[in-house]
């Protein structure tokens, strides 16, 4: 367990962002999921010690950040969604001073801040200004600035905002990557939840500063409210109306042909579709359990 | 292990200490530095101060050379006071060159972080608002102080081999560095302050330079008029002064007007990193 958020709350001027959330966050790749004003962005400032709880208590890596914030950012590192550069400096540079300001010595901080730039693919750019550099290497820049200083757990701010396709495929492998090469830890901050499917294992969704989904990703995609995806033979139109009178929830699957049916069986009975189909003469040749993308899991949570 | 075996060396965790949090604000100082010497104004300024020191130096040579050589009556007065007008000199060598450093370095420096989204880069690691501001001060401050304290040296060494008593030259040089520093400080945390205040360099850099002259024509002109001269140690860079003047020549105002460069001079450095420490405070880290 890298992060344990016991019953916080945190309220601003009247209006509450956390509410008395508990919430734990294992070892891994943790997505962190809500609409705007979930209470993502405060959750985050309060795991890295720069904001204080109303209530409640948070222990990141076993510390404090409430009591030891300059030690919890020692240990973890952020990326953030923003441009977050100095002027003038280089990539190699601002990784060097990013390490520096960690509090590493300068021959470490530049030996590491060359090694962090390797890993992420910054080449020989990184002798340029970051300001002249395109979204994908100031991506990378800030990927490499968020782990030179070694940390155990690391939070991603939108990580592959304003990518295009293949640089954001490097972005999420480069993601992925990190708990085996380097054994740091990810909290990933995202509103793309494909992002969430290519890279977490853990998926925590907060809405209106509550808890209300806290699940491994396999275990979230696998609830599939009892739906079932028939492809049909013959009259999937007769299927559908006998299924129908039998009290069962039909919606076209989608396909042109017409031949597949989306049936909601809550109880899972699948007798009464074989029944029907002996009925209506029509071969149904693949029936399973229709499982939920993370978009749809994600809107019902929100529901 | 076999001859010419290629082996994976895997990535090595850091496992060295992390230092005192404090000393993190010699980082931000140094590398402020750094960039600052890479602009062209800074290397200009700078070249400008180190012609200002030679004039003020070859002045020195010229006053101890003509005193010691004992010609004429005017000079043995000169002589007499030297050793305190070398302090005094050494205060005011680089009024000129540090003002324009600070408005080209301290200025701007705050603004530039803030449109850079640097306060996200800093606070996101193991730095306070605190250590921050200090490094920023040091940092901004840090050419300036080179330069007026390198004259200073240069300038005590002078009078030391050109026949400076060596107590007197070390006593004028102990009451003098404390107001020469102060006054670049001073300087340099109202530059911040400002600067705290806008994402525009220039608009930064200007309310600085409006601030120091208007406010040096209103007081220095008031205090002319008025034939009230406590007035000119309540400027940004006339406190340090004025402080300068009561300890090297025991200048006074008389009463409790005697605390007034002292307090203005503290009142300066404190709304400057009072004001820049408010609104770092309330920088956004992490937005949304």
């Amino acid at each position: 367990m890298q992060v344990r958020v016991q019953g916080v709350t945190r309220s601003y001027e009247g209006v509450t962002a956390l509410d008395n959330l508990s919430l734990t966050i294992p070892a891994g790749r943790t997505a962190l999921l809500g609409p705007n004003g979930a209470g993502k962005s405060t959750l985050l400032k309060i795991l890295l010690g720069l904001t204080r709880v109303t209530s409640g208590s948070v222990e990141v890596l076993g510390v404090d950040p409430q009591t030891d914030p300059l030690g919890v950012r020692a240990r973890v590192g952020y990326m953030p969604e923003d441009d977050a550069f100095l002027p003038d400096m280089t990539a190699v540079e601002l990784c060097a001073y990013g390490a520096e300001l960690a509090g590493l010595p300068p021959n470490e901080a530049v030996e590491r801040a060359h090694a962090a730039l390797f890993h992420v693919g910054v080449d020989d750019k990184r002798y340029l200004p970051v300001q002249g550099y395109s979204t994908g290497l100031r991506q990378r820049t800030k990927l490499a600035a968020a782990i030179v200083h070694d940390p155990d757990l690391l939070f991603l701010d939108e990580p592959t905002n304003g990518l295009d396709p293949p640089s954001r495929e490097e972005m999420l492998s480069l993601v992925a990557d990190l708990k085996d090469r380097r054994g740091c830890d990810v909290v990933l901050s995202t509103h793309l939840l494909s992002d969430v499917e290519r890279v977490c294992d853990h998926v925590l969704v907060l809405s209106a500063g509550r808890l209300v989904a806290d699940a491994p990703l396999k275990e979230l995609l696998g609830r599939g409210d009892g739906r079932y995806l028939a492809r049909c033979k013959g009259d999937a139109g007769a299927l559908s109306r006998a299924l129908t009178d039998k009290g069962v929830a039909v919606t076209p699957g989608g396909d042109a042909a017409g031949s597949t049916l989306l049936l909601a069986l809550p109880d899972g009975d699948l007798d009464v579709v074989w029944r029907c189909a002996v009925d209506t003469h029509t071969q149904v040749r693949h029936l399973a359990p229709k499982a939920n993308t993370l978009d749809e899991t994600f809107l019902k949570l929100l529901e | 292990m076999a001859e010419g075996a290629i082996h994976d060396l895997k990535y090595k965790r850091y496992t060295g200490g992390r230092g005192n949090p404090w000393l993190r604000a010699l980082v931000v100082a140094r590398w402020a530095m750094v960039l600052q010497l890479r602009q062209r104004w800074v290397k200009v300024l700078f070249g400008l101060g180190i012609i200002w020191a030679t004039v003020s130096i070859l002045k020195l040579a010229m006053l101890s050379l003509f005193g010691n050589s004992g010609l004429g009556s005017a000079a043995s007065g000169l002589l007499a006071n030297l050793d305190r007008e070398v302090g005094i000199t050494a205060i005011e060598a680089q009024q000129g060159p540090t003002f324009l450093l600070v408005l080209a370095c301290g200025a701007p420096a705050l603004a530039a972080d803030l449109n850079a989204g640097a306060f996200q880069f800093h606070f996101a690691r193991p730095i306070g608002v605190g250590q921050y501001l200090l490094g920023r001060l040091l940092g901004s401050a840090g050419w300036s102080l080179v330069l007026s304290y390198g004259t200073f040296a240069v300038l005590m060494s002078v009078r030391l081999v050109l026949g400076g008593e060596a107590l007197t030259v070390l006593k004028t040089a102990a009451l003098s560095a404390g107001p020469l520093g102060l006054r670049v400080l001073a300087m340099t945390a109202v530059a911040l302050g400002l600067s705290s205040l806008t994402r525009r360099k220039g608009l930064a850099q200007a309310m600085f330079a409006g601030l120091v002259a208007g406010s040096w024509v209103l007081l220095f002109g008031v205090a002319r008029v008025a034939h009230k001269p406590w007035l000119e140690a309540l400027h940004v860079t006339g406190s340090a002064e004025a402080l300068g003047d009561m300890l090297v020549l025991h200048r006074r105002f008389g009463g409790w007007y005697d605390a007034v460069p002292a307090v203005a001079c503290a009142l300066w450095l404190g709304l400057g990193l009072g004001v820049a420490a408010w609104r770092l405070s309330r920088a956004e880290v992490v937005r949304g």
